[in-house]
């Protein structure tokens, strides 16, 4: 996706000279997103865990950017592409199935039912104009941004450029100039397709730092968790302390707050002694799982088949359970139907990430969460694997299934949209990739669609911080069916003086349906034309740029082993594995999409563990002759080396899993002996 | 695949040691430019003055960092690469994040190098913050015999982009340290006066 320049990267022979040296990799992947980066990501492990002759990967998508559904966008890329997709609706709707099995019309994110509103150019009306130029040609300020914006083809803009009066009162200046700059400083918007929640303790940081990822990426903690309670925004206390002091809840609640997460911390210290650590959280999960029999929890679990009779079991006031339910759970997929288990473990990490790195349980990409597939895919990068943006497959090769061998075909290779034809073991993408004429795959996923608004607006909502989350239960605005989230950025995403608030929601209508009454009663769309009730729309912030739209996301089929099918199901040539490409979780944090990478990782690496350590790039050095210099080239051989534990404890008490080498440094684990050789 | 080992490694600051020399202000750069301009080279050169001249893709490297002296302050530099992902024009934009210094590299031999400045130059522009501090570098210029683009050419391109510009050998090091430097005194300079953008 390119902002504003249209630069042809592909100005050459475009027949050869793109073609790719190599025509074999061990693995290809066709797609950025989370899933598929993750996968190749660890897939540096394979390449270095084997001999290093010819493991590879080629990793591919056709778009021009990273990461599909978990890309993050810059305001006027977003803008483009959502008058692009209302533009093309129809034109889509007509296609005709191609006879390749590889479709790349619907792999960029696709959005529908978009509305999208820029706040209109205020006309001032100028009555008596001695000291008023109507021509656009002066130089003053304003006239600036109005070029620049008409550069950036915003139309809209344009058009109304021709009608503004510019008057030289530095009031109106200053609002004119408040109202058009949007677009101006669209750059330096940050904006997430689907935002999504980390947990400090959650398993997506701990892979960041057991892979050592985390050098790469740069978090902030969330200032504040809300919940949307009696009418209300209400803080979620952070510490017993901010409980008690909390005047929402009667002292009666409080205790039994009190003692309900005491009781979830027993359960957890009871069956998850380990779970501190924070470390391959996975494994002891596992493991813990396998520990946990007999015992209290056992029992409670019997006892309990869904969390909420748990939760009811505590005979607590309406308010109390919707504030253990939404504000400390935070699975807000069918939240009254997830299991005791799922609960306990949710509500746990919830508390085990509290006052990690700050006063929320959570952790949020500095750059946006598109960030995330691009720290893996340079993971991948670093270690050998080949990256090709806006190239795509055309075909999927296989043998025919042959009758007397059981039927099964077999993946050979794929050809490329340039046509050169490349072969892999494995190949692996998402059902968005797939021609659904050619692979039935469709009874395997499950799609979600998913309401999103996405408002610029120039205050925060009043009464909350800065950078802040809010949970709003079913029922509580204008009927809202399903839990919404909202997450406010202010000072991070976006420009000074702007505020960017994300509104998600599963979808029951539209986006529009769906969510207009809840953004409209936190914002306000126009500040001058409610002078009526001025006492209201002084404190709401004012829309400056808003867009509803849905997405779907395909999740793959709960199932009781793994998460994701592959060939076993008869439905898939051999050596092909389909993974969903959805970036927000159907469980907390990333715990659906790592458990699907691992699936995959251990199908195509038997017998290797997947949260095993990446060596660390900064122990690992390849140095010559002797220097004096007192220097580093922070380099990674091969070698399968495993970091001493100090080294990753070293860069987990750091105070954010940030570009954690900034600070962290060589550690003492010299593995330059080995290269002796 | 490449060889990715340059041969033995002998020095290696250790944790004391760094404790010993802590630095008052880190500077991300990054590296940009088509394959093959001698990009890794340019790094090696300048924080382990050696030249490696059978390297063939970069794999394995990450960053490389140094610390010089402006002014009595330690300033480490932490020079990252690119990974090979320029090959394809597949550089992720998280690459650019934070970075205050931009290196942008061409090789004086091939031509076609210098036609695709304008494109990284965008790109350093639109994904760096922005106030990044871009140098121009035509790598290789010990092969004066093979000279495509010269040196007044190079110029004036740096000149109308408002670039600093450098003619250096990765294999010689000559420039090399320069370009490096005098871009982290400019960098230094401009936080000094302006402390909020400071590096982070």
């Amino acid at each position: 996706m390119e902002d504003d320049s249209d630069y042809n990267p592909r100005i050459q022979d475009p027949t050869r000279l793109n073609w790719l040296d190599k025509d074999n990799y061990d693995v290809i992947v066709l797609g950025t997103g989370f899933v598929e980066s993750l996968i190749a990501g660890y897939f540096v492990y394979l390449y270095l865990s084997l001999s290093r002759a010819g493991k590879n990967v080629l990793h591919l998508d056709k778009n021009d950017y990273y990461g599909g559904y978990a890309s993050s966008f810059t305001l006027n890329q977003l803008d483009k592409l959502l008058t692009k997709a209302n533009e093309e609706k129809k034109e889509e709707e007509d296609l005709v199935a191609t006879v390749h099995n590889i479709n790349n019309d619907t792999v960029a994110p696709q959005f529908k039912n978009i509305k999208v509103y820029k706040k209109e150019k205020k006309q001032v009306v100028v009555v008596t104009p001695p000291t008023t130029t109507t021509t656009t040609t002066t130089t003053t300020q304003d006239n600036d941004i109005e070029k620049k914006e008409g550069e950036e083809d915003v139309k809209q803009q344009e058009e109304t450029k021709q009608e503004v009066v510019v008057e030289e009162k530095p009031k109106q200046e200053e609002q004119l100039e408040e109202e058009e700059d949007i677009f101006k400083k669209g750059r330096q918007y940050i904006i997430d397709i689907t935002p999504s929640l980390i947990y400090s303790r959650g398993p997506l940081v701990s892979l960041l730092i057991s892979s050592m990822t985390s050098k790469y990426l740069d978090f902030k903690c969330p200032e504040q968790n809300y919940l949307f309670l009696k009418d209300a925004i209400q803080k979620i206390p952070s510490t017993k302390g901010s409980i008690f002091k909390d005047s929402i809840f009667s002292l009666k609640d409080k205790r039994s707050i009190m003692k309900f997460i005491d009781s979830i911390k027993s359960i957890r210290e009871e069956n998850e002694p380990k779970q501190e650590e924070g470390e391959s959280q996975q494994q002891q999960d596992d493991e813990s799982k396998e520990k946990k029999t007999g015992g209290e929890y056992e029992e409670l679990k019997r006892k309990y088949g869904k969390f909420i009779e748990y939760i009811d079991s505590f005979a607590l006031s309406q308010h109390v359970k919707l504030f253990i339910l939404y504000g400390l759970s935070l699975i807000h997929q069918d939240i009254e139907n997830i299991t005791f288990e799922q609960g306990i473990q949710s509500v746990g990490l919830y508390i085990s990430s509290l006052l990690v790195y700050g006063p929320t349980p959570f952790l949020v990409p500095f750059y946006g969460y598109g960030e995330i597939p691009q720290a893996f895919c340079r993971l991948c990068a670093v270690f050998g694997g080949t990256y090709v943006l806006d190239r795509s497959a055309k075909d999927i090769l296989f043998t025919e299934p042959n009758d007397s061998n059981n039927q099964t075909s077999k993946y050979r290779g794929i050809t490329c949209t340039e046509g050169q034809t490349i072969t892999s073991t494995h190949f692996i993408t998402t059902p968005r990739y797939l021609n659904p004429s050619s692979f039935s795959i469709s009874n395997q996923f499950i799609t979600k669609t998913y309401s999103r608004a996405i408002c610029i607006v120039d205050k925060i909502i009043e009464g909350t911080e800065s950078y802040s989350f809010l949970t709003i239960p079913p029922g509580s605005i204008g009927g809202n069916k399903q839990t919404i989230n909202m997450n406010q950025m202010d000072k991070l995403c976006v420009p000074m003086e702007k505020t960017l608030i994300h509104f998600t929601t599963l979808a029951t209508g539209t986006a529009e349906e769906d969510l207009k009454s809840v953004v409209e009663h936190f914002l306000q769309y126009d500040s001058t034309a409610t002078t009526t009730d001025s006492k209201d729309s002084k404190k709401k912030p004012t829309i400056l740029w808003s867009a509803y739209f849905n997405i779907d996301l395909d999740y793959v089929k709960e199932s009781d082993s793994g998460s994701t099918f592959d060939n076993t199901t008869g439905l898939l040539p051999e050596g092909m594995i389909i993974c969903s490409d959805a970036p927000i979780s159907s469980t907390i944090d990333y715990q659906s999409q790592i458990s699907q990478a691992k699936f995959i990782f251990e199908k195509i690496c038997p017998g290797q563990t997947f949260l095993e350590r990446v060596p660390d790039a900064e122990d690992i050095i390849w140095g010559g002759e002797d220097t004096t210099t007192s220097t580093t080239t922070t380099t990674t051989t091969a070698n399968e080396t495993e970091p001493t534990t100090t080294a990753t404890t070293t860069n987990e008490n750091e105070t954010t899993p940030t570009a954690a080498t900034t600070t962290t440094t060589n550690n003492e684990n010299p593995t330059t002996e080995e290269h002796q050789s | 695949m490449a060889c990715n080992c340059y041969g033995k490694n002998t020095e290696e600051p250790t944790f004391s040691d760094r404790k010993a020399n802590p630095y008052s202000h880190l500077f991300k750069y990054i590296m940009v430019g088509d394959s093959a301009v001698g990009k890794s080279n340019l790094l090696l050169q300048f924080v382990d003055k050696r030249f490696s001249p059978n390297s063939d893709f970069t794999i394995g490297v990450e960053f490389g960092s140094r610390s010089i002296n402006i002014d009595n302050n330690q300033v480490k530099l932490q020079i990252w690469d690119t990974a090979g992902q320029e090959k394809f024009r597949s550089i992720t934009r998280a690459y650019y994040r934070g970075a205050v210094g931009a290196l942008i590299v061409y090789d004086i031999t091939r031509r076609e190098t210098f036609e695709g400045l304008a494109n990284w130059l965008t790109d350093c522009r639109k994904y760096s913050s922005t106030d990044v501090t871009i140098v121009l570098v035509g790598n290789k210029c010990d092969l004066e015999a093979s000279r495509q683009v010269s040196y007044a050419e190079a110029s004036s391109f740096a000149n109308e982009h408002g670039l600093l510009f450098f003619e250096t050998s990765a294999k010689t090091g000559s420039n090399v340290d320069e370009a490096f430097e005098q871009t982290a005194k400019i960098i230094f300079e401009r936080t000094k006066n302006n402390p909020q953008d400071n590096a982070e």
